[in-house]
């Protein structure tokens, strides 16, 4: 009977000290100059596409009794509380994501001034709207140490014209072995991949327009 | 056996018991992190999100 305790005691403890889904990345840094200037208004919209998420496998003692009054606990726990156990690259990684852009952009006057929209119904022909839809975001199983992977489309729209687009598919480093990189590193690596081929391709497009 | 039930009978009264906030889709521990700019770029995106789908 103690042993049953014991055994329901370590699944419990097992499965609190799992990695933390809920942590959220500080706002990313940039610190690269950009050496771009574009005497123009711009409007950053962000766009979710669909999202893949995984869920904390549940740690098993292989006593029979203790597995079955454990599993039912924790099946519970996941159903009630999904966001303690689902790793997603979703709206609060996205947020500091397209905040932390805007920021950069902002801070190195690569626009007059740059604003986040939610809908593109405030823009002028000349006015700039760059657009970063998150097509995909996947974060891979346990056995993977949830790599993040991300597929994002930029797109730069001016006068109502597709002048550039690319997609851009980035992954996070989870680590080797015994040296595993936390959930919230994992994000704050492979957002600032993004960021980088984000503003490179910025670059890209204002390089093509002044050459036109 | 009778202790066995009566543990198994507190655990799902404290899990039963628990269940986390969430805004606008986001458990409450999430949204405690971001910054004030953050969170009104999900309320706004929602929002206007609800508009389109209506």
């Amino acid at each position: 009977m103690k042993k049953n305790y014991l055994v329901l005691l370590i699944i419990f403890f097992l499965n609190s000290c799992t990695p933390m889904p809920e942590q959220v990345m500080p706002p990313l840094q940039y610190n690269m100059p950009i050496n771009l200037h574009l005497n123009k208004k711009a409007y950053l919209q962000w766009k979710v596409g669909e999202q893949y998420s995984s869920t904390v496998p549940v740690a098993l003692s292989g006593n029979p009794i203790a597995d079955t009054i454990g599993v039912a606990i924790i099946n519970r726990e996941y159903k009630r509380n999904p966001g303690r156990f689902t790793f997603t690259y979703g709206k609060p990684q996205q947020a500091v994501f397209m905040t932390s852009l805007k920021n950069t952009l902002e801070q190195q006057h690569v626009f007059n001034t740059i604003e986040i929209i939610t809908h593109p119904h405030q823009i002028n022909s000349d006015d700039v709207l760059i657009t970063v839809e998150f097509k995909m975001t996947r974060v891979s199983s346990a056995d993977e140490k949830y790599k993040i992977i991300l597929d994002a489309e930029l797109a730069i729209i001016q006068g109502g014209k597709l002048q550039f687009n690319r997609t851009y598919l980035v992954e996070s480093n989870p680590g080797r072995f015994f040296s595993t990189i936390s959930f919230k590193n994992q994000q704050t690596d492979v957002s600032q991949q993004l960021m980088q081929r984000i503003i490179f391709g910025i670059k890209q497009w204002s390089y093509q327009i002044k050459q036109r | 056996m009778k202790n066995i039930f009566i543990c198994i009978g507190i655990a799902f009264v404290l899990t039963a018991c628990v269940t986390d906030k969430t805004y606008h889709g986001v458990s409450e521990k999430s949204w405690n992190q971001l910054t004030a700019e953050q969170q009104q770029l999900i309320i706004d995106r929602d929002l206007q999100q609800s508009k389109t789908k209506n």
